[in-house]
């Protein structure tokens, strides 16, 4: 079995797993869950299936309300295929749902959880029998510590779900390439393109503002059992060039603030700042897409103030006749500063950690915890406008206040910074 | 890139005046200042000598620096290269103009568009194309323009006759 990108990943079904009633497509889950629940699927009215293959499971829920009524097993058929269920203790109401939290695929070499975006397309071409790798956008994805998170459960095409995993971090990818677009600074082997390289002739150049935004605003952590981001970051572009204008758009898999960040960032100053598409055509056939090149002294370039612009290699067509390339790429000649201008208060009501508040005779007791419930020492605390205090070793600040609403500031290393409500 | 695209074949065809027959069996290759001239013997066309310079093919690139095509076939790997290559089915007649674009999910202004396909074609006058592909459906089939990978796929479509068309898709 070889399947092409356009054909469907198989995932297996229920009825390959016994004589049960409900037929459904058996879900693949990928990176950490545990702050984001997944729908079950009923196999009978105390067994529900949880994933393909062997996972963690951490919470489950009946309906929306947490339970403790249940455990977990790794069932398999001695014929390579293992999968996860989770066990009730009591039947569940045949109209009722369940969901959970967990930790999905596991790398059965290393053990390590897979969650590098490259890492889980080139597992599932697996599934499809292909040998795909995408190494650029694994050192990429590693390098800026995109963790991803998500499931496969409904039927679709290989290409289609590359798609998903890839613009949850904002990559560009081809059958041959896989690489995060756009980078804050070109990285890598740059192809240099000499003036005798490229007809200056044939030089076209867009610009155009049809596609821009000051604002993006990017929602994430996607649950699937709602279907819904659970978060947004907004990020705005100084000096705003173009009214105000906002973009929205959701990245399925992508999990945590700072990740949205990261691909936000370089994501506004690419439709914020000022760019061109540029067309030529040249000799050295082996330009290919997802490659920078940079076009050294060719008098087709008509902007000296930014000297031998260096482009994205967006698409090529080789030309076998004339032995040549026509390309298409993009230059991105300014890039804006971009700062963070909100991001979403609400914690998913099943994350572990955040702050906790407590407030007696009149001293507001705050603990900074992280998800794993871990104490965040050197967290900076402000109440009110007030000068910020530090968290100690056991994540606590304290400020003496009075009862009523209050604005809290908190900022922590490695996390973006939170603007808080409190009502005391 | 140094290496002439296009295909000797193609060019022998076209070189057939409205009304005469050509034998690409009679055509002799000599070197010839760099590139490959194909002369045809008496007889070949009207009892005339014909003599055209087809596009230029360096003469003495190893063979992976040309352009070819490689078939995952059962038991082997099988190596088509254009003609005039120094290899030991040179059978390649041309791969298609080919558009690689980059996908794209949700990065907004970059088309998700992708060649889905590419097409090569194989000369099989002898029929010995044919007899060593058989029925290739489903076979891994990588295009390579020197050194570089070009197009990897699988072939989804075969179409016989003197020439062998071959469709990949991704």
């Amino acid at each position: 079995m070889n399947l092409l990108l356009s054909e469907d990943i198989p995932l297996r079904t229920t009825r390959m797993l016994g004589d049960y009633s409900v037929d459904a497509v058996l879900p693949q889950r990928f990176g950490d869950l545990t702050a984001a629940r997944f729908n079950l699927i009923r196999l009978t009215d105390s067994k529900w299936f949880a994933a393909d293959h062997a996972m963690t499971i951490t919470t489950v829920f009946i309906g929306d309300q947490v339970t403790a009524s249940w455990d977990s097993a790794v069932e398999s058929d001695g014929l390579g295929n293992s999968w996860t269920v989770v066990n009730f203790g009591t039947p569940v109401a045949t109209d009722t749902t369940a969901s959970a939290c967990g930790t999905g695929k596991r790398n059965p070499k290393s053990g390590a959880l897979l969650d590098n975006p490259a890492e889980i397309i080139e597992y599932v071409c697996t599934l499809c029998g292909r040998d795909d790798t995408f190494p650029d956008l694994r050192a990429e994805c590693a390098g800026a510590g995109f963790r991803i998170a998500g499931s496969i459960e409904v039927v679709m095409s290989l290409r289609a779900w590359i798609d998903i995993v890839t613009s949850s971090v904002a990559a560009i990818w081809t059958p041959l390439m896989g690489r995060l677009y756009p980078t804050t600074a070109p990285s890598g082997y740059i192809r240099k393109l000499s003036r005798d390289e490229v007809d200056p002739d044939s030089i076209q150049i867009t610009a155009t503002i049809t596609d821009t935004a000051d604002i993006l605003r990017l929602s994430y952590d996607v649950a699937d059992a709602t279907q819904k981001p659970q978060h947004y970051i907004e990020l705005t572009a100084s000096p705003m060039r173009y009214g105000g204008v906002v973009q929205e758009i959701v990245l399925p898999m992508l999990r945590s603030p700072a990740n949205a960040e990261a691909v936000g960032r370089p994501w506004t100053q690419r439709v914020s700042g000022k760019r061109f598409t540029v067309e030529f055509n040249t000799s050295a056939t082996d330009v290919r897409p997802g490659q920078y090149c940079q076009l050294v002294d060719n008098p087709g370039w008509r902007f000296p103030q930014y000297p031998d612009p260096i482009v994205m290699v967006l698409a090529v067509t080789v030309d076998r006749d004339t032995d040549t390339a026509q390309v298409t790429s993009e230059a991105i000649v300014e890039r804006p500063d971009v700062t963070v201008t909100a991001h979403s208060l609400a914690l998913p009501d099943i994350t572990a950690g955040g702050i906790d508040a407590e407030f007696k005779n009149g001293i507001l007791t705050l603990t900074v915890t992280d998800t794993d419930e871990s104490p965040i020492q050197g967290a900076r605390v402000a109440l009110d406008g007030s000068a910020p205090k530090t968290t100690d070793a056991r994540g606590i600040v304290s400020f003496p206040t009075t009862q009523g609403k209050h604005t809290l500031a908190v900022e922590a290393p490695g996390k973006v910074p939170e603007q808080l409500s409190i009502d005391l | 890139m140094a290496v002439g695209g296009g295909s000797a074949s193609a060019v022998l065809s076209q070189r057939t005046s409205p009304g005469s027959a050509l034998a690409v069996a009679g055509a002799d290759v000599r070197a010839s200042g760099g590139r490959l001239v194909f002369v045809l013997q008496a007889g070949a066309v009207g009892g005339a000598y014909v003599t055209q310079r087809v596009k230029p093919l360096h003469v003495g690139i190893p063979l992976s620096r040309l352009t070819r095509i490689v078939l995952a076939l059962d038991p082997s790997e099988v190596t088509f290269t254009e003609q005039g290559a120094d290899g030991p089915f040179p059978h390649l007649i041309s791969i298609d103009s080919l558009t690689i674009a980059v996908r794209a999910g949700t990065v907004s202004g970059i088309g998700a568009t992708e060649s889905p396909s590419a097409s090569a074609t194989l000369d099989d006058i002898d029929g010995k194309v044919s007899a060593i592909i058989g029925a290739p459906l489903r076979v891994q089939a990588d295009l390579y323009d020197g050194e570089d990978l070009f197009f990897s796929g699988l072939i989804t479509d075969v179409a016989y006759g003197e020439i062998i068309t071959l469709t990949i898709q991704a």
